[in-house]
Protein backbone atom coordinates (compact mmCIF):
# COMPACT_ATOMS: atom_id res chain seq x y z
CA UNK A 1 0.00 0.00 0.00
CA UNK A 2 1.30 3.32 -0.97
CA UNK A 3 2.05 6.45 1.25
CA UNK A 4 -0.95 8.00 0.21
CA UNK A 5 -3.72 5.26 0.21
CA UNK A 6 -2.59 5.05 3.87
CA UNK A 7 -2.94 8.75 4.41
CA UNK A 8 -6.78 8.12 2.72
CA UNK A 9 -7.37 5.08 4.79
CA UNK A 10 -6.33 7.22 7.80
CA UNK A 11 -8.08 10.29 7.30
CA UNK A 12 -11.05 8.15 6.27
CA UNK A 13 -10.79 6.39 9.73
CA UNK A 14 -10.53 9.98 11.65
CA UNK A 15 -13.40 11.06 10.21
CA UNK A 16 -15.35 8.15 10.82
CA UNK A 17 -14.51 8.42 14.54
CA UNK A 18 -15.59 11.98 14.86
CA UNK A 19 -18.73 11.05 12.97
CA UNK A 20 -19.48 8.03 15.53
CA UNK A 21 -18.94 10.94 18.48
CA UNK A 22 -20.47 13.65 16.82
CA UNK A 23 -22.80 13.19 13.67
CA UNK A 24 -25.89 10.91 12.89
CA UNK A 25 -25.57 7.33 12.35
CA UNK A 26 -26.30 7.43 8.74
CA UNK A 27 -23.23 9.57 7.99
CA UNK A 28 -21.98 6.63 10.00
CA UNK A 29 -22.76 4.33 7.86
CA UNK A 30 -21.88 6.48 4.62
CA UNK A 31 -18.59 6.70 5.34
CA UNK A 32 -17.73 2.69 6.09
CA UNK A 33 -19.50 2.11 2.69
CA UNK A 34 -17.03 4.51 1.05
CA UNK A 35 -13.69 3.07 3.55
CA UNK A 36 -14.94 -0.76 2.31
CA UNK A 37 -14.94 0.77 -1.67
CA UNK A 38 -11.42 1.34 -1.27
CA UNK A 39 -9.75 -0.71 1.03
CA UNK A 40 -10.51 -3.84 3.02
CA UNK A 41 -11.13 -2.31 5.80
CA UNK A 42 -11.37 -4.47 8.70
CA UNK A 43 -11.71 -1.53 11.12
CA UNK A 44 -15.26 -0.73 10.47
CA UNK A 45 -15.96 -3.84 12.63
CA UNK A 46 -14.47 -2.40 15.83
CA UNK A 47 -15.77 0.95 14.75
CA UNK A 48 -19.36 -1.19 14.70
CA UNK A 49 -18.47 -2.45 17.95
CA UNK A 50 -17.44 1.12 19.08
CA UNK A 51 -20.87 2.82 18.16
CA UNK A 52 -22.65 0.33 20.35
CA UNK A 53 -20.52 0.45 23.31
CA UNK A 54 -21.36 3.89 22.98
CA UNK A 55 -25.19 4.17 23.14
CA UNK A 56 -26.64 0.79 22.55
CA UNK A 57 -29.41 -0.29 25.16
CA UNK A 58 -31.87 -3.06 24.91
CA UNK A 59 -34.85 -1.63 22.95
CA UNK A 60 -37.71 -3.91 22.08
CA UNK A 61 -38.19 -3.09 18.93
CA UNK A 62 -34.80 -4.18 17.92
CA UNK A 63 -35.39 -7.72 19.74
CA UNK A 64 -33.40 -6.33 22.86
CA UNK A 65 -29.83 -6.85 20.53
CA UNK A 66 -27.66 -4.27 21.85
CA UNK A 67 -25.22 -5.30 19.32
CA UNK A 68 -27.50 -4.02 16.20
CA UNK A 69 -24.73 -1.72 14.52
CA UNK A 70 -22.26 -4.76 14.89
CA UNK A 71 -24.26 -6.96 13.39
CA UNK A 72 -24.83 -4.08 10.69
CA UNK A 73 -21.15 -3.82 10.06
CA UNK A 74 -20.15 -7.99 10.25
CA UNK A 75 -22.78 -7.69 7.08
CA UNK A 76 -21.85 -4.56 4.99
CA UNK A 77 -18.21 -6.01 5.61
CA UNK A 78 -18.92 -9.78 4.59
CA UNK A 79 -20.88 -8.31 1.53
CA UNK A 80 -18.76 -6.02 0.84
CA UNK A 81 -15.71 -7.63 0.40
CA UNK A 82 -17.81 -10.99 -1.15
CA UNK A 83 -19.23 -8.29 -4.03
CA UNK A 84 -15.70 -6.93 -4.88
CA UNK A 85 -14.69 -10.57 -6.13
CA UNK A 86 -17.62 -10.16 -9.04
CA UNK A 87 -16.67 -6.81 -9.83
CA UNK A 88 -14.29 -5.56 -12.64
CA UNK A 89 -13.44 -2.24 -10.68
CA UNK A 90 -11.50 -4.45 -8.72
CA UNK A 91 -9.85 -6.90 -11.10
CA UNK B 1 -19.75 -5.70 -27.49
CA UNK B 2 -20.24 -3.92 -24.30
CA UNK B 3 -18.52 -4.75 -21.07
CA UNK B 4 -20.14 -6.13 -18.21
CA UNK B 5 -19.78 -4.45 -14.68
CA UNK B 6 -18.97 -8.77 -13.43
CA UNK B 7 -16.00 -10.58 -13.76
CA UNK B 8 -14.98 -14.33 -14.03
CA UNK B 9 -14.47 -15.97 -10.60
CA UNK B 10 -10.61 -15.55 -10.99
CA UNK B 11 -9.60 -14.46 -7.18
CA UNK B 12 -9.65 -18.13 -6.52
CA UNK B 13 -5.80 -18.59 -5.59
CA UNK B 14 -6.44 -15.31 -3.35
CA UNK B 15 -8.03 -16.04 0.41
CA UNK B 16 -11.28 -14.74 0.82
CA UNK B 17 -9.94 -12.50 3.64
CA UNK B 18 -6.85 -11.76 5.01
CA UNK B 19 -5.26 -13.16 7.95
CA UNK B 20 -5.50 -9.88 9.33
CA UNK B 21 -8.81 -9.47 9.23
CA UNK B 22 -9.61 -12.34 10.58
CA UNK B 23 -7.71 -11.88 13.48
CA UNK B 24 -9.71 -8.98 13.84
CA UNK B 25 -12.87 -10.39 13.89
CA UNK B 26 -12.10 -12.66 15.92
CA UNK B 27 -11.31 -9.87 18.15
CA UNK B 28 -14.44 -8.12 17.36
CA UNK B 29 -16.36 -11.52 18.79
CA UNK B 30 -14.60 -11.18 22.36
CA UNK B 31 -15.63 -7.61 22.59
CA UNK B 32 -19.08 -8.53 21.43
CA UNK B 33 -19.17 -11.46 24.17
CA UNK B 34 -17.98 -8.92 27.14
CA UNK B 35 -20.36 -6.13 25.64
CA UNK B 36 -23.37 -8.81 26.30
CA UNK B 37 -22.28 -10.37 29.09
CA UNK B 38 -21.45 -7.30 31.41
CA UNK B 39 -22.48 -4.02 29.17
CA UNK B 40 -21.92 -1.83 32.38
CA UNK B 41 -18.21 -2.33 32.09
CA UNK B 42 -17.64 -2.37 28.18
CA UNK B 43 -19.39 0.96 27.64
CA UNK B 44 -18.35 2.59 31.09
CA UNK B 45 -15.05 2.31 29.50
CA UNK B 46 -15.65 3.35 26.21
CA UNK B 47 -18.10 6.01 27.47
CA UNK B 48 -15.25 7.54 29.78
CA UNK B 49 -12.48 7.61 26.87
CA UNK B 50 -15.30 9.69 24.54
CA UNK B 51 -16.92 12.25 27.25
CA UNK B 52 -13.73 14.16 27.04
CA UNK B 53 -14.59 14.56 23.37
CA UNK B 54 -17.92 15.43 24.09
CA UNK B 55 -17.86 17.84 26.29
CA UNK B 56 -15.09 19.38 24.00
CA UNK B 57 -17.64 19.43 20.93
CA UNK B 58 -20.20 21.11 22.84
CA UNK B 59 -17.72 23.76 24.20
CA UNK B 60 -16.66 24.00 20.19
CA UNK B 61 -20.54 24.28 18.75
CA UNK B 62 -21.63 26.80 21.74
CA UNK B 63 -18.57 29.39 20.99
CA UNK B 64 -19.54 28.76 16.85
CA UNK B 65 -22.81 29.75 18.28
CA UNK B 66 -21.44 33.11 20.24
CA UNK B 67 -19.20 33.89 17.31
CA UNK B 68 -22.39 34.49 14.99
CA UNK B 69 -24.47 35.95 17.32
CA UNK B 70 -21.88 38.84 17.87
CA UNK B 71 -21.78 39.46 14.08
CA UNK B 72 -25.66 40.53 13.92
CA UNK B 73 -25.60 44.27 13.66
CA UNK B 74 -26.31 46.80 16.10
CA UNK B 75 -29.44 47.89 14.76
CA UNK B 76 -31.17 44.05 15.17
CA UNK B 77 -29.30 43.83 18.79
CA UNK B 78 -31.19 46.85 20.01
CA UNK B 79 -34.30 46.00 18.53
CA UNK B 80 -34.12 42.73 20.62
CA UNK B 81 -33.16 44.46 23.64
CA UNK B 82 -36.54 46.36 23.37
CA UNK B 83 -38.48 43.70 22.64
CA UNK B 84 -36.94 41.55 25.47
CA UNK B 85 -37.29 44.31 28.08
CA UNK B 86 -40.96 44.38 27.17
CA UNK B 87 -41.29 40.76 27.21
CA UNK B 88 -39.56 41.12 31.03
CA UNK B 89 -42.13 43.70 32.41
CA UNK B 90 -44.84 41.49 30.89
CA UNK B 91 -43.27 38.19 32.74
CA UNK B 92 -42.98 39.92 36.17
CA UNK B 93 -46.86 40.80 35.81
CA UNK B 94 -47.53 36.79 35.33
CA UNK B 95 -45.21 35.60 37.59
CA UNK B 96 -46.95 37.25 40.89
CA UNK B 97 -50.48 36.02 39.06
CA UNK B 98 -48.43 32.30 38.46
CA UNK B 99 -46.65 31.70 42.11
CA UNK B 100 -50.48 32.63 43.84
CA UNK B 101 -51.62 29.55 41.41
CA UNK B 102 -48.68 27.46 41.67
CA UNK B 103 -49.02 27.82 45.71
CA UNK B 104 -52.58 26.47 45.35
CA UNK B 105 -52.32 23.70 42.96
CA UNK B 106 -49.35 22.72 45.38
CA UNK B 107 -51.53 22.75 48.41
CA UNK B 108 -54.39 20.85 45.98
CA UNK B 109 -51.89 18.38 44.84
CA UNK B 110 -51.13 17.44 48.75
CA UNK B 111 -54.27 17.19 49.43
CA UNK B 112 -55.33 14.90 46.80
CA UNK B 113 -51.60 12.41 47.38
CA UNK B 114 -49.71 14.28 44.55
CA UNK B 115 -46.51 16.04 44.39
CA UNK B 116 -44.24 18.08 42.36
CA UNK B 117 -40.81 16.68 41.97
CA UNK B 118 -38.80 19.13 44.17
CA UNK B 119 -35.39 18.34 43.47
CA UNK B 120 -33.91 18.35 40.02
CA UNK B 121 -30.14 18.09 38.14
CA UNK B 122 -30.11 20.29 35.59
CA UNK B 123 -27.55 18.11 33.06
CA UNK B 124 -26.44 19.08 29.41
CA UNK B 125 -27.06 16.82 26.75
CA UNK B 126 -24.31 15.49 24.72
CA UNK B 127 -25.73 12.94 22.39
CA UNK B 128 -29.30 12.75 20.89
CA UNK B 129 -31.85 11.42 18.37
CA UNK B 130 -31.32 11.15 15.36
CA UNK B 131 -27.54 10.80 16.40
CA UNK B 132 -28.23 8.04 18.59
CA UNK B 133 -29.80 4.67 16.73
CA UNK B 134 -31.04 3.63 19.93
CA UNK B 135 -33.20 6.89 20.40
CA UNK B 136 -31.32 7.78 23.96
CA UNK B 137 -30.40 10.80 25.01
CA UNK B 138 -26.43 11.00 26.38
CA UNK B 139 -25.89 13.42 29.35
CA UNK B 140 -23.36 14.85 31.03
CA UNK B 141 -23.86 14.28 34.56
CA UNK B 142 -20.37 15.72 35.85
CA UNK B 143 -19.46 13.20 38.29
CA UNK B 144 -22.93 13.43 40.36
CA UNK B 145 -23.11 10.22 42.49
CA UNK B 146 -26.87 11.54 43.69
CA UNK B 147 -28.02 10.55 39.58
CA UNK B 148 -29.17 6.81 39.66
CA UNK B 149 -30.08 4.40 37.26
CA UNK B 150 -34.15 4.51 36.86
CA UNK B 151 -34.36 8.07 38.12
CA UNK B 152 -36.91 10.21 36.02
CA UNK B 153 -35.94 12.68 33.52
CA UNK B 154 -37.70 16.24 32.67
CA UNK B 155 -37.43 18.42 29.80
CA UNK B 156 -38.62 21.92 30.51
CA UNK B 157 -39.21 21.44 33.81
CA UNK B 158 -42.90 19.82 33.61
CA UNK B 159 -42.69 17.18 30.73
CA UNK B 160 -41.23 13.86 31.54
CA UNK B 161 -39.69 12.19 28.97
CA UNK B 162 -37.37 8.98 30.00
CA UNK B 163 -35.76 7.26 33.15
CA UNK B 164 -31.58 7.23 33.11
CA UNK B 165 -31.00 3.46 32.02
CA UNK B 166 -27.45 3.33 32.74
CA UNK B 167 -24.63 5.87 34.68
CA UNK B 168 -20.92 5.50 34.02
CA UNK B 169 -18.40 7.95 35.65
CA UNK B 170 -19.62 11.37 34.22
CA UNK B 171 -22.04 10.14 31.64
CA UNK B 172 -25.84 8.98 31.92
CA UNK B 173 -27.62 7.29 29.49
CA UNK B 174 -31.46 8.14 29.28
CA UNK B 175 -34.12 6.12 27.61
CA UNK B 176 -37.17 8.13 26.46
CA UNK B 177 -40.29 6.81 27.06
CA UNK B 178 -40.71 6.80 23.19
CA UNK B 179 -38.21 4.60 22.54
CA UNK B 180 -38.95 1.55 19.83
CA UNK B 181 -41.10 -0.66 21.18
CA UNK B 182 -41.23 0.48 25.08
CA UNK B 183 -44.70 0.80 26.54
CA UNK B 184 -45.62 3.02 28.99
CA UNK B 185 -48.25 3.12 30.84
CA UNK B 186 -51.10 6.65 30.56
CA UNK B 187 -54.29 8.15 31.11
CA UNK B 188 -56.42 9.89 28.56
CA UNK B 189 -58.30 12.38 29.55
CA UNK B 190 -60.94 11.95 32.71
CA UNK B 191 -60.69 7.96 32.31
CA UNK B 192 -59.61 6.46 35.00
CA UNK B 193 -58.76 2.95 32.76
CA UNK B 194 -54.91 2.75 32.12
CA UNK B 195 -54.01 2.58 29.19
CA UNK B 196 -50.63 1.01 27.26
CA UNK B 197 -49.09 3.56 24.97
CA UNK B 198 -46.22 2.29 22.64
CA UNK B 199 -43.12 4.09 21.62
CA UNK B 200 -42.39 4.85 17.97
CA UNK B 201 -39.23 6.85 18.58
CA UNK B 202 -37.86 10.60 18.57
CA UNK B 203 -41.33 11.60 20.69
CA UNK B 204 -43.87 9.65 19.07
CA UNK B 205 -46.32 7.27 20.36
CA UNK B 206 -49.55 4.96 19.45
CA UNK B 207 -51.80 3.56 21.67
CA UNK B 208 -54.82 0.92 20.70
CA UNK B 209 -58.06 1.27 22.62
CA UNK B 210 -61.59 0.50 22.38
CA UNK B 211 -63.38 2.54 20.19
CA UNK B 212 -66.23 3.57 23.37
CA UNK B 213 -63.99 5.04 25.22
CA UNK B 214 -64.89 7.95 22.64
CA UNK B 215 -61.03 9.78 22.74
CA UNK B 216 -61.05 13.26 20.68
CA UNK B 217 -57.81 15.12 19.58
CA UNK B 218 -56.86 17.26 22.03
CA UNK B 219 -57.66 15.17 24.80
CA UNK B 220 -55.16 15.68 28.12
CA UNK B 221 -52.92 12.68 28.76
CA UNK B 222 -51.25 11.95 31.91
CA UNK B 223 -49.06 9.41 33.56
CA UNK B 224 -50.39 7.23 36.64
CA UNK B 225 -49.26 9.17 39.98
CA UNK B 226 -47.70 12.01 38.48
CA UNK B 227 -49.30 15.46 38.26
CA UNK B 228 -47.09 17.02 35.73
CA UNK B 229 -48.33 16.74 32.18
CA UNK B 230 -47.62 13.98 29.18
CA UNK B 231 -48.98 15.38 26.29
CA UNK B 232 -52.40 15.77 24.54
CA UNK B 233 -54.22 13.41 21.94
CA UNK B 234 -52.69 14.16 18.29
CA UNK B 235 -55.19 11.84 16.19
CA UNK B 236 -57.83 9.25 16.43
CA UNK B 237 -57.65 6.57 13.60
CA UNK B 238 -60.69 5.19 13.38
CA UNK B 239 -62.31 2.12 11.12
CA UNK B 240 -65.90 1.35 11.16
CA UNK B 241 -65.19 -2.25 10.44
CA UNK B 242 -62.65 -2.41 13.98
CA UNK B 243 -63.54 -2.13 17.51
CA UNK B 244 -60.78 -0.52 18.27
CA UNK B 245 -58.96 3.13 18.13
CA UNK B 246 -55.23 3.69 17.13
CA UNK B 247 -54.72 7.15 18.63
CA UNK B 248 -51.50 8.93 17.98
CA UNK B 249 -49.25 11.76 20.19
CA UNK B 250 -46.07 13.32 20.96
CA UNK B 251 -44.71 14.80 23.97
CA UNK B 252 -44.34 18.49 23.72
CA UNK B 253 -41.00 18.98 23.37
CA UNK B 254 -38.25 18.48 20.70
CA UNK B 255 -36.41 15.80 21.39
CA UNK B 256 -34.18 16.05 18.44
CA UNK B 257 -32.95 19.92 19.75
CA UNK B 258 -32.92 19.10 23.71
CA UNK B 259 -29.89 21.06 24.81
CA UNK B 260 -30.70 20.03 29.08
CA UNK B 261 -32.51 17.85 30.72
CA UNK B 262 -33.73 17.80 34.71
CA UNK B 263 -33.04 14.30 36.47
CA UNK B 264 -35.01 14.32 39.17
CA UNK B 265 -33.43 13.70 42.11
CA UNK B 266 -36.32 13.81 44.69
CA UNK B 267 -39.14 11.28 43.40
CA UNK B 268 -41.57 11.44 46.26
CA UNK B 269 -44.91 11.44 44.68
CA UNK B 270 -45.72 7.92 44.41
CA UNK B 271 -44.64 7.27 47.90
CA UNK B 272 -46.41 10.06 49.15
CA UNK B 273 -49.99 8.85 47.96
CA UNK B 274 -49.06 5.63 49.91
CA UNK B 275 -47.65 7.34 53.09
CA UNK B 276 -51.31 9.17 53.17
CA UNK B 277 -53.39 5.77 53.87
CA UNK B 278 -50.96 4.19 56.04
CA UNK B 279 -50.32 7.70 58.20
CA UNK B 280 -46.79 7.75 58.34
CA UNK B 281 -44.94 10.83 57.57
CA UNK B 282 -42.60 11.06 54.39
CA UNK B 283 -39.63 12.90 56.64
CA UNK B 284 -39.50 9.27 58.45
CA UNK B 285 -39.32 7.42 55.59
CA UNK B 286 -36.93 9.40 54.24
CA UNK B 287 -34.45 8.95 57.25
CA UNK B 288 -34.74 5.52 57.26
CA UNK B 289 -33.96 5.43 53.87
CA UNK B 290 -30.97 7.66 54.46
Amino acid sequence: MSGRAILLRLSLNLFLFMSILFSSWWVVIALMILLLIFYEAFEVLLWGIFFDMLYSIAVPFYFDVPILFTLFSIFLFIGMNFSKRYLIFYT
Amino acid sequence: MMKGFYQENNFKKKSFFSVVSIGIFIFVMILVSVHLYNPSTSSGIVRTFAYPFWLGGSRVSASVAFFFESLQSKKKLVEEKRSLIETIVNLRAMEFENKILKDENMDLKQMWGQRNFERMIIAPVLRRPPSTLYDTLIVDTRGNKDILEGMRVVADGRILIGEVSSVEGNVAVVRLFSTPGIETEIFIGTSTASVTAKGLGSGNFTAKLPREMGIVVGENITLPGISLPFSVVGSVDVRTTDPFEIIRFRIPVNINTLRWVEIVIDDTEVIDSVLKDSSISTSSLKSENL
